[in-house]
C-alpha cells in the first residue's frame, strides 16, 4: 500500500508597485516557490483579484486608504489587501515572498489562537489564521483604534499593536544567531542590505538557502545515489 | 505590454564563456526583459550587476549540466513571466523574436531535430532514449516550461548523458507537447559550432532572413553575423 502525504497550502500576496523592482520581485517570488514547494506546502500565490472577492472590499479599502505611507503609492495598500485575499480563501498560512522555507512542516502550525503571529517581532510577515481567525483580522482592522503619528502607517503598526499571539521560533530574521537553524528564514530589505549589502537579494538567498542543498543533492546524482522518481501519490488537505 | 516584457531568459554560462557572454548579453536583453545566469559554482561568470545563480560543477556532459538546466527551467516557470527563452552561452536570436513564433500555452518553439530512438552517441558508451533533441534558442509557454520541468523530475539527472539539448528535447517529448519547429521557418541557421570556415554560409542565411543561432562562440564570428543581421529591413540598427 503506497503511503499518501497531505500537503498544505501556503500563500502570499503579490502586487506590481511601479516603484518596486519588479524584476527583482520575480526573482524571489519563484525562490519563494521553489522553497516552500520543498517543504511540501503548494504555494499559492493570492493578487487583489482575491481581495477585491471579500464582501467588505469597499468598505475595508476606503478605511485603509486613508492611512499614511511614506512607501511607493501602493505597496502598503496591498499590504493591507492581502488580509482580505486571506479571509476569501479561508484562511491559512500567509506569508511574505521573501519568507523563504528552510525545512518547515505542516505539523508546526498547531496553534490554540484563530490567529497567530510567526515572528518574535510580531511583524506579519508571516501569520497562521483559521478561516474564523482571517475574517477576525479584517474586522479587527475595520474596528481597531488605529493610532499613528499621521506621517506612516503600515499592517505592521497594527499586528504589533492589536497584539495578536505570538509564535518565536518558527520564523527568524536573516542575520538573527540562530537563523540557519529556523523552519522558515525571513530576507527583509533592512535585514538582507546589513547582512550582505549591495547584493540582490535572490542571490543572497540563492546562496545561503538553495546552493548547499543543491550541491548536496548533485554530489548524490553524480554518484548514482539519488532516485530520480517521485511516484507517491500526493492530496491537497487545506 | 509586450511579449518581450513577459519574457524571461535563462542562460546556461559558465566563466571560461565570459567574453562570448558580454558579447550576446545586449541581444539576449532584446529578447527578455529579465536575463538570469546559471552557472557552475567552481566556473562563474563576473557579470557585476547581473543575476548570476550557481551551482554543481562544471563538467561538460554530466549529471551537473542537466541539473544546472532542471534549475533554470524551474526557477524561470516561477517567475511570474508568460514566456521562458533558454539559452546556451552561444546562441542568440538577433533582433526582437517574431509575434508568430511565440508559443502558445502547452507549447515549445525551436528548431527540432528527429533522431531515430537508440542513437548511440559517437565517441562515448551513451544510447540515447530520445527521438528528438532541440538546439538552443528554445522559446517554452509557461505551461511547456512547467511540464518539462516535471518531466525533468522523473528522469535520471544523467539523463541522455548530459547532453542538454538532448535532454531537453527528451523531457519535452516525455511531456507530450508541441514543439513548433523552425526549421521550416526559414529564420534558423544553426550548427554545434560556427566556424570560420562557415561564416560565409553563415552570413548568406542571415541575409536571407536567418536570425535564430546556436554555435556562435567567436567573436569575429558573432560581430559578422550580427552586422549582416542589422542591415536586414525588419531589424533595428
Amino acid at each position: 500500500m503506497q503511503a499518501v502525504r497531505f500537503l498544505m497550502r501556503v500563500y502570499t500576496y503579490f502586487h506590481p508597485v511601479p516603484q518596486i523592482d519588479f524584476l527583482e520581485e520575480c526573482k524571489l517570488h519563484a525562490l519563494w516557490k521553489r522553497s516552500w514547494m520543498d517543504s511540501e506546502f503548494i504555494p499559492m500565490t493570492l493578487t487583489h483579484q482575491a481581495a477585491e472577492a471579500h464582501p467588505r472590499f469597499a468598505e475595508f479599502d476606503a478605511k485603509i486608504r486613508g492611512f499614511p505611507s511614506i512607501n511607493p503609492a501602493g505597496y502598503d495598500v496591498a499590504c493591507w489587501h492581502r488580509w482580505l485575499a486571506l479571509a476569501v480563501l479561508g484562511g491559512g498560512l500567509m506569508v511574505d515572498y521573501d519568507v523563504i522555507a528552510r525545512a518547515f512542516s505542516f505539523e508546526m502550525l498547531q496553534f490554540p489562537n484563530p490567529v497567530t503571529i510567526l515572528d518574535r517581532g510580531g511583524v506579519p510577515c508571516a501569520v497562521y489564521a483559521t478561516a474564523e481567525g482571517a475574517e477576525q483580522i479584517v474586522s479587527d482592522i475595520l474596528s481597531f483604534k488605529h493610532e499613528h503619528d499621521g506621517k506612516h502607517y503600515s499592517d505592521m503598526f497594527f499586528f504589533q499593536a492589536r497584539g495578536y499571539p505570538r509564535e518565536e521560533t518558527v520564523t527568524l530574521p536573516f542575520g538573527h544567531p540562530d537563523w540557519q537553524r529556523a523552519p522558515a528564514v525571513h530576507f527583509s530589505h533592512s535585514d538582507t542590505g546589513r547582512e550582505r549589502p549591495n547584493k540582490f537579494r535572490s542571490v543572497v538567498v540563492w546562496h545561503e538557502m538553495f546552493k548547499p542543498f543543491l550541491a548536496e543533492r548533485a554530489d548524490k546524482a553524480e554518484a548514482g545515489l539519488l532516485d530520480p522518481t517521485k511516484d507517491v501519490p500526493v492530496q491537497a488537505a487545506a | 505590454m509586450t511579449k518581450r516584457d513577459r519574457t524571461i531568459a535563462v542562460v546556461l554560462a559558465h566563466g571560461k564563456a565570459q567574453a562570448a557572454v558580454l558579447r550576446h548579453l545586449p541581444v539576449w536583453q532584446e529578447n527578455a526583459k529579465l536575463v538570469v545566469f546559471f552557472t557552475p559554482e567552481d566556473d562563474p561568470l563576473d557579470l557585476p550587476g547581473c543575476t548570476q545563480f550557481s551551482m554543481g560543477k562544471s563538467d561538460g556532459y554530466s549529471a551537473h549540466t542537466n541539473n544546472r538546466c532542471r534549475e533554470a527551467l524551474r526557477f524561470a516557470s516561477w517567475a511570474l513571466m508568460d514566456y521562458v527563452l533558454l539559452i546556451e552561452y552561444d546562441s542568440v536570436v538577433f533582433g526582437p523574436i517574431p509575434e508568430q513564433f511565440y508559443p502558445e500555452p502547452g507549447e515549445v518553439t525551436a528548431p527540432k531535430f528527429t533522431v531515430p530512438p537508440g542513437e548511440r552517441c559517437p565517441g562515448r558508451s551513451i544510447i540515447f532514449e530520445g527521438s528528438q533533441f532541440l538546439h538552443f534558442p528554445i522559446l517554452f509557454s509557461m505551461s511547456a516550461c512547467e511540464r518539462t520541468v516535471e518531466e525533468m523530475d522523473k528522469m535520471s539527472s544523467w539523463a541522455e548523458g548530459g547532453l542538454t539539448d538532448r535532454y531537453v528535447g527528451y523531457a519535452v517529448e516525455r511531456a507530450n507537447l508541441r514543439v513548433v519547429d523552425l526549421w521550416r521557418s526559414g529564420i534558423v541557421y544553426t550548427k554545434n559550432i560556427i566556424g570560420a570556415d562557415m561564416i560565409d554560409e553563415a552570413i548568406n542565411a542571415v541575409r536571407a532572413g536567418a536570425r535564430w543561432h546556436h554555435g556562435i562562440k567567436d567573436r569575429d564570428v558573432f560581430e559578422r553575423m550580427s552586422a549582416a543581421a542589422r542591415e536586414l529591413p525588419s531589424m533595428p540598427s
